[in-house]
C-alpha cells in the first residue's frame, strides 16, 4: 500500500544540513496497524506528515496505492489523499463554529458528495459512534474524549484506506485513551483500515501490529507483535 | 454550499460580537456618508434637466472687454434677445426672466408675505413646462402685471377663495405698491431649478426695450435664448458676435456675448450675487472627494480588521485544508462573509441615511429631489454591495485561505505572519487622510475666525440696516427722531451698506504709472455715514452735516441747473482710503480729475467688499439723501429694546411700509457662508474619518498583540514591565502615524494654500497648525493602541506560554 524509499528531509542552516529524516525506507501493507515511537525530535511527526502528503521530503521515493507520489502535482496529491487518507490529531482540531454533525460532514462536502447521501453517511457514523444525541452540540460543549471521538468519526466518514493519527490520546486521560485505542483496534480489524499512529505511550503502541522506533531520523528498531 | 457559508458566517458574527460590531459600525458609517453625499450630488446634478426643451435653451452672458482681464456677467442688453430673434433664423424664441424676492399684500401679516418671484415675459410658457390647474394664464391680460400663483400659495393664503381674476398689490421696500392681476394657478415649480420660485409674474416690456443701442448703453437683463434643434452653438456665438460688431460699427464693441447652456446655469456660474439659487462644481467635487475618502477608509478597515483575524482563522483554514478543501472553496467561504457584512452595513446605512436626511436638508438649505429609496436605487445598491464586497473581500479571503495545514500540525507553530507592507500602507493611507482633513478643518477654522476678527476698517457690531426706501419729505425728521431714541447712537441714510457689494457705483479710472484701467468704487451716504460706520480718520476731516458743501441735494440742483451740478459734482468733498491715496498719488484738498472730487479726509483702509477681494480704490461721497438704506448705530446696551422702539417709530411714520431690518454683522458674515458650511462639513467628516481610522488601528493592534503573544509572555517572564511591553507594541504604530504626518503635511499644505488663494486677505499657514493636527491624531491613535497594548501586556504569561 505504501512504500517510502531513501526518504530524507533536512534543513539547510548555514553550511550545515540538519536532518529530520535521514535516508529512511519503510513499507507498510494494507491492513497493518503501525505505531511509531521515539523521543522528541526523532522525526515521528514529520514522517507522518510526509505519509499524509501534508509535507514533502527533500529527497527520496514515495509510493502510495501504486502511485509515485514524489512525481505527482499538488492537485493530484490532494485528490489522492482526499480519497484515501483520514487524519486524527492530538488537539482534535474540530472547527469551533460547526456542530458535531457539520464537523463530521465537512470532508464529504469537499468530496462533492450530494446532500442526501451525505446525510445518510453522517447518520450512519453518528449511530456507529453512539453520538446521535450530541449531533447538534458544538465542540466546546463536549469533553476531550468525546471531541476525539468526533475527530475520528470525521476522519472515517470518507471511508479512507489509511488513518493517520498523531498522538491521538495525548490530551486524554488514561481511561479515555484506552477507549480510543480499542476503537482503533476495532476499526483496523473490522473495517480493514490501515492505521499509522504516532505515540509516546508504550502501552498504546502495543495495540498495533508493528512498532517502529525512530531515533535521529532513522529507524532504530522494528518490533512485530 | 452558499447557505452553509451563510450559516457559518452568522454563527461567527455572534461568536465575535466585538469584531462584528466594530466592522459593522465602520462599514455602515462609511456607506451612510456615501449615501448622503450621493443624495446631494445626484440632486445637484439633476438641476434643470427636467425641462423638455432644456437642451436648446441658453442664458446669454456679457463679457465686458473694456476692463483689464475682462469681466463676465450673466446679463445682456434688454434689446439683444428681440434683435437676435429678428435677424437669426436659428433663434426660435427669447425670454427675459429672473428670480427676485418680492412681497405680496396677502394673508394677515401687516408686512405682507415674502415670495420668490419668477419675473418673466409671456414666452416663458414656451420655454418651461408648467402644469396649469386653474385659469388661463397663458393668455396675457394687458394693463397689469399678470401673477400666476402656485397651488401651495393658494392653499396657504387663499383657503376657500378663488383668487383668479382678482387684483392684489405688492409691498415693495422701495416705491409705490403695484397691482398684480392673478390669472392662474399652477402646480409647484420643481425645487431643482435655478429659477426656484413661489409665483410667476408675467410682464410685458416696452417696445423701446426691444431695441439695441449702437452706442452700447441701456438696461441689462437676464435673458434666455431658445435655439432651433441642431444649431451649432459654437458657430452661432461667433456669428452673433460678428453681427454685434456690425451693430456698433464703426466703433469696436465694448461687449461680446457668450451662450451658457441652461443645464449649466446652476452649477457652473461663478458670477457674484445675481443668482439666488446657485451650486458650485467645486463644492460638488469636495463632497465627492470626502465621500470617496470615507468609503475608502471604511473598506481599508474592513480589510485590516478581517485579515487581523488570521490567527483565529488559521486553525479553521488549516483543518479545512486537511479535510480536503481547495483554495477557491475556502475563499468562497470568506467572500460570503464579506458579502454578509456589506449587505448588513448597507441596510443599516440605508436606515441611518434616512434618519440623517432631514439634517442634511437643513444643511443644504432645501429639499432634496432625488429619491434614495426608489426601486432603481435598490438595484444600484445590490450591484454596489456585490461589487464592493467582492473587491474588498478578495484580499482578506486570499490572505485567510493562505495558511498551509502544516501550521496547525506543528504544535509550537510560530507565525510567518508579519504586518506586511500592504497593511502598513493602509494604515499610513488612513492617517494621511485623517491628518489631512484635520489640517483642512483647522485652516478653515482659523481663516474664518481671522475673517471674523479682521479689522475691516469699520465697526460691524451693533449696527442695523433698514431696507431701501424712499423716505420722502419725512426723511430728515424721521432720522432725527431715530437719533433721539435712547438706545440709538447715530443714524445715516445711505445708498450702500457693508455687505452690499463694493459700492453703489463704480468707474474705471487710470492709475498713474500703469497701463490699463482699474475699477474704483464709490460709496454714497449722507454726511453722517462715516461716523455711523466708525471709520478711522488718519488725516483731514470727516464729513460735517453743518457744512453746506457736505449736504448738497444733488438731485434738486441737477433738476434746476445741470451745469452747476456738474461743477459741484467735481469739486465736492470726498473721503478716501489710505490705499486710494497711495495708489492714485492723491493730495489732501487737491482736486483730482480721476476721482471726481476733492479729498478732504483720509481714513485707514476699510473693506467695503468681503475679504475674498483685494483692495480697490474707494471713495466716499456725501450728499443730502431722501432715499436709501438707513443705517443705525446702536449703543452697546440692550440692542433688543432699541429695536422695539425703532419698530414703533417706523410704523408710526410709515404705516404702509414693511419694517425690514438686518444686523450688519449678519450681512457681513453671510459673505462667508460657503466657508462656514465648508467648516461644518469638514468638522463632522474629520470626526468620522478619525473615528474610522482608529477602528482600523484597533484591528491592527489586536492583530499584532495576538501575533506577539508568545513574545510578550517571554519578555514578561524575563522581567519586562507593563509599560515596557505597551511601549513595544505601540512603537510601530507611532512610527506609522509619524510617517503619515510627514506625507500629509505638504499635501494638505499645498491644497489649503490653494484654498486660501480665494481670499485676498488670509492667514499664513504656520507649522503649529500641522503640528496640532498631528498631535491630535497622535493622541487619539496612542489611546486606541494603548488600550489594547496594555491589555496584552497585563495578560498572565503562564497562559500564553502554555503549549497545547
Amino acid at each position: 500500500m505504501l512504500s517510502l524509499q531513501h526518504i530524507s528531509k533536512y534543513y539547510q542552516t548555514g553550511g550545515n544540513k540538519t536532518f529530520v529524516l535521514n535516508d529512511l525506507s519503510l513499507d507498510i501493507d494494507q491492513g497493518e496497524f503501525v505505531s511509531i515511537m521515539g523521543p522528541s525530535g526523532s522525526g515521528k511527526s514529520t514522517l507522518l506528515n510526509i505519509i499524509g502528503m501534508l509535507d514533502e521530503p527533500t529527497s527520496g521515493y514515495h509510493y502510495f496505492m501504486d502511485q509515485p507520489v514524489h512525481q505527482l502535482k499538488e492537485k493530484q496529491r490532494s485528490a489522492l489523499y482526499k480519497q484515501y487518507i483520514g487524519f486524527v490529531f492530538q488537539a482534535y482540531h474540530l472547527i469551533d463554529e460547526l456542530t458535531v454533525l457539520e464537523n463530521i460532514e465537512t470532508p464529504l462536502i469537499y468530496q462533492n458528495i450530494k446532500g442526501a447521501e451525505r446525510k445518510a453517511l453522517v447518520a450512519d457514523m453518528l449511530d456507529r459512534f453512539n453520538i446521535v444525541g450530541k449531533k447538534d452540540l458544538f465542540p466546546a460543549q463536549l469533553s476531550g474524549g468525546q471531541q476525539q471521538l468526533v475527530g475520528i468519526a470525521r476522519a472515517l466518514i470518507g471511508k479512507p484506506k489509511l488513518l493517520l493519527a498523531d498522538e491521538p490520546t495525548g490530551n486524554l486521560n488514561s481511561k479515555q485513551g484506552e477507549e480510543i485505542m480499542e476503537l482503533f483496534k476495532k476499526i483496523n480489524k473490522e473495517d480493514g483500515v490501515t492505521i499509522i499512529q504516532v505515540t509516546h505511550s508504550e502501552k498504546n503502541a502495543e495495540y498495533g501490529s508493528r512498532i517502529i522506533n525512530l531515533l535521529d531520523g532513522r529507524i532504530e528498531s522494528t518490533t512485530t507483535l | 454550499m452558499f447557505t452553509k457559508n451563510l450559516l457559518i458566517t452568522w454563527r461567527g458574527l455572534w461568536r465575535n460580537k466585538t469584531y462584528a460590531v466594530i466592522n459593522l459600525i465602520g462599514l455602515s458609517a462609511g456607506i451612510t456618508a456615501c449615501l448622503l453625499v450621493a443624495a446631494i450630488v445626484l440632486d445637484e446634478l439633476s438641476y434643470d434637466k427636467q425641462w423638455t426643451k432644456a437642451n436648446r435653451i441658453y442664458r446669454a452672458i456679457s463679457v465686458n472687454n473694456r476692463i483689464n482681464g475682462s469681466d463676465r456677467f450673466p446679463q445682456v442688453f434688454t434689446g439683444l434677445g428681440p434683435s437676435l430673434k429678428k435677424d437669426f433664423p436659428e433663434v426660435e424664441d427669447y425670454c427675459r426672466m429672473s428670480v427676485y424676492g418680492d412681497r405680496l399684500k396677502i394673508g394677515n401679516n401687516s408686512d405682507g408675505v415674502a415670495v420668490q418671484t419668477l419675473s418673466a415675459e409671456s414666452s416663458v410658457w414656451n420655454f418651461l413646462d408648467f402644469q396649469i390647474t386653474e385659469g388661463n394664464p397663458k393668455k396675457f391680460v394687458p394693463g397689469y402685471a399678470n401673477l400666476v400663483i402656485t397651488e401651495k400659495i393658494k392653499q396657504q393664503y387663499f383657503r376657500g377663495q378663488n383668487p383668479v381674476g382678482k387684483i392684489y398689490y405688492n409691498m415693495p421696500e422701495y416705491g409705490d405698491p403695484q397691482p398684480y392681476l392673478v390669472t392662474g394657478v399652477i402646480k409647484a415649480l420643481p425645487v431643482n431649478t435655478h429659477l426656484r420660485a413661489d409665483v410667476i409674474l408675467i410682464a410685458s416690456y416696452r417696445p423701446k426695450d426691444d431695441l439695441l443701442a449702437k452706442e452700447e448703453y441701456g438696461t441689462f437683463s437676464t435673458q434666455y435664448l431658445m435655439l432651433k434643434p441642431g444649431t451649432d452653438t459654437k458657430n452661432f456665438s461667433k456669428k452673433i458676435n460678428a453681427w454685434y460688431a456690425k451693430v456698433t460699427a464703426p466703433n469696436k464693441p465694448g461687449y461680446s456675448f457668450q451662450l451658457q447652456p441652461f443645464e449649466d446655469v446652476y452649477l457652473r456660474s461663478d458670477f457674484a450675487g445675481v443668482q439666488s439659487v446657485q451650486g458650485s462644481m467645486r463644492n460638488l467635487y469636495i463632497f465627492i472627494a470626502v465621500a470617496a475618502l470615507l468609503l475608502l477608509i471604511a473598506c481599508f478597515n474592513f480589510m485590516t480588521l478581517t485579515t487581523s483575524r488570521v490567527f483565529s482563522r488559521m486553525h479553521e483554514t488549516g483543518v479545512r485544508k486537511v479535510l480536503g478543501a481547495s483554495k477557491p472553496q475556502l475563499m468562497s467561504r470568506y467572500l460570503t462573509e464579506s458579502l454578509v457584512f456589506f449587505s448588513m452595513a448597507f441596510v443599516l446605512a440605508g436606515l441611518l441615511s434616512k434618519l440623517f436626511m432631514p439634517y442634511l436638508e437643513t444643511y443644504i438649505g432645501h429639499q432634496l429631489v432625488f429619491n434614495l429609496y426608489g426601486f432603481g436605487f435598490v438595484w444600484l445598491a445590490v450591484i454596489a454591495v456585490l461589487g464592493m464586497s467582492l473587491l474588498t473581500g478578495l484580499y482578506p479571503a486570499w490572505y485567510l485561505s493562505r495558511p498551509e495545514p502544516m501550521v496547525i500540525l506543528r504544535s509550537q507553530a510560530t507565525t510567518g505572519f508579519k504586518l506586511n507592507w500592504l497593511k502598513k500602507s493602509l494604515v499610513v493611507g488612513q492617517f494621511v487622510i485623517s491628518i489631512g482633513i484635520i489640517i483642512a478643518t483647522l485652516v478653515v477654522h482659523y481663516q474664518l475666525s481671522y475673517l471674523d476678527k479682521a479689522d475691516v476698517g469699520f465697526d460691524k457690531n451693533n449696527l442695523i440696516k433698514l431696507s431701501f426706501n424712499n423716505w420722502g419729505k419725512n426723511a430728515e425728521v424721521f432720522k432725527q427722531q431715530l437719533e433721539a431714541l435712547p438706545g440709538v447712537e447715530t443714524v445715516s441714510i445711505a445708498s450702500w451698506y457693508p455687505g452690499a457689494g463694493a459700492g453703489y457705483m463704480s468707474t474705471e479710472i487710470n492709475v498713474p504709472g500703469q497701463s490699463g484701467k482699474i475699477q474704483a468704487n464709490y460709496i454714497r451716504g449722507d454726511a453722517d455715514l462715516p461716523a455711523v460706520l466708525k471709520v478711522k480718520l488718519t488725516n483731514g476731516r470727516l464729513f460735517d452735516r453743518n457744512l453746506r458743501t457736505d449736504v448738497v441735494d444733488f438731485d434738486s440742483v441737477m433738476r434746476s441747473d445741470e451745469k452747476r451740478a456738474d461743477e459741484l459734482m467735481h469739486s465736492r468733498p470726498v473721503i478716501v482710503t489710505d490705499y486710494t491715496v497711495r495708489l492714485l498719488n492723491l493730495k489732501l484738498n487737491n482736486r483730482v480729475a480721476n476721482v471726481e472730487g476733492i479729498p478732504v479726509g483720509v481714513i485707514s483702509n476699510f473693506h467695503n467688499e468681503s475679504l475674498h477681494f483685494g483692495m480697490k480704490p474707494c471713495i466716499i461721497r456725501a450728499e443730502k439723501l431722501t432715499e436709501g438704506y438707513i443705517l443705525i448705530r446702536l449703543k452697546n446696551n440692550h440692542p433688543g429694546n432699541s429695536l422695539t422702539s425703532i419698530n414703533t417709530l417706523f410704523k408710526a411714520t410709515y404705516p404702509e411700509k414693511p419694517f425690514l431690518y438686518e444686523w450688519i454683522n449678519d450681512v457681513v458674515n453671510a459673505q462667508y457662508q460657503n466657508e462656514a458650511k465648508l467648516k461644518q462639513l469638514f468638522f463632522s467628516f474629520s470626526m468620522l474619518i478619525v473615528f474610522l481610522a482608529c477602528l482600523g488601528l484597533f484591528g491592527l493592534i489586536t492583530f499584532t498583540a495576538q501575533q506577539r503573544v508568545k513574545e510578550i509572555g517571554i519578555r514578561k517572564v524575563l522581567g519586562a514591565s507593563v509599560a515596557n511591553v505597551a511601549a513595544l507594541l505601540s512603537a510601530d504604530f507611532v512610527k506609522l502615524v509619524l510617517l503619515a504626518m510627514l506625507i500629509a503635511t505638504p499635501l494638505a499644505g499645498y491644497i489649503m494654500s490653494r484654498w486660501l488663494q480665494d481670499f485676498a486677505f488670509r492667514i499664513n499657514l504656520s507649522w503649529w497648525m500641522f503640528g496640532l493636527a498631528g498631535a491630535i491624531t497622535m493622541f487619539i491613535a496612542v489611546i486606541t493602541v494603548s488600550t489594547k497594548a496594555i491589555k496584552a501586556a497585563t495578560a498572565n504569561p503562564v497562559k500564553s506560554l502554555r503549549s497545547e
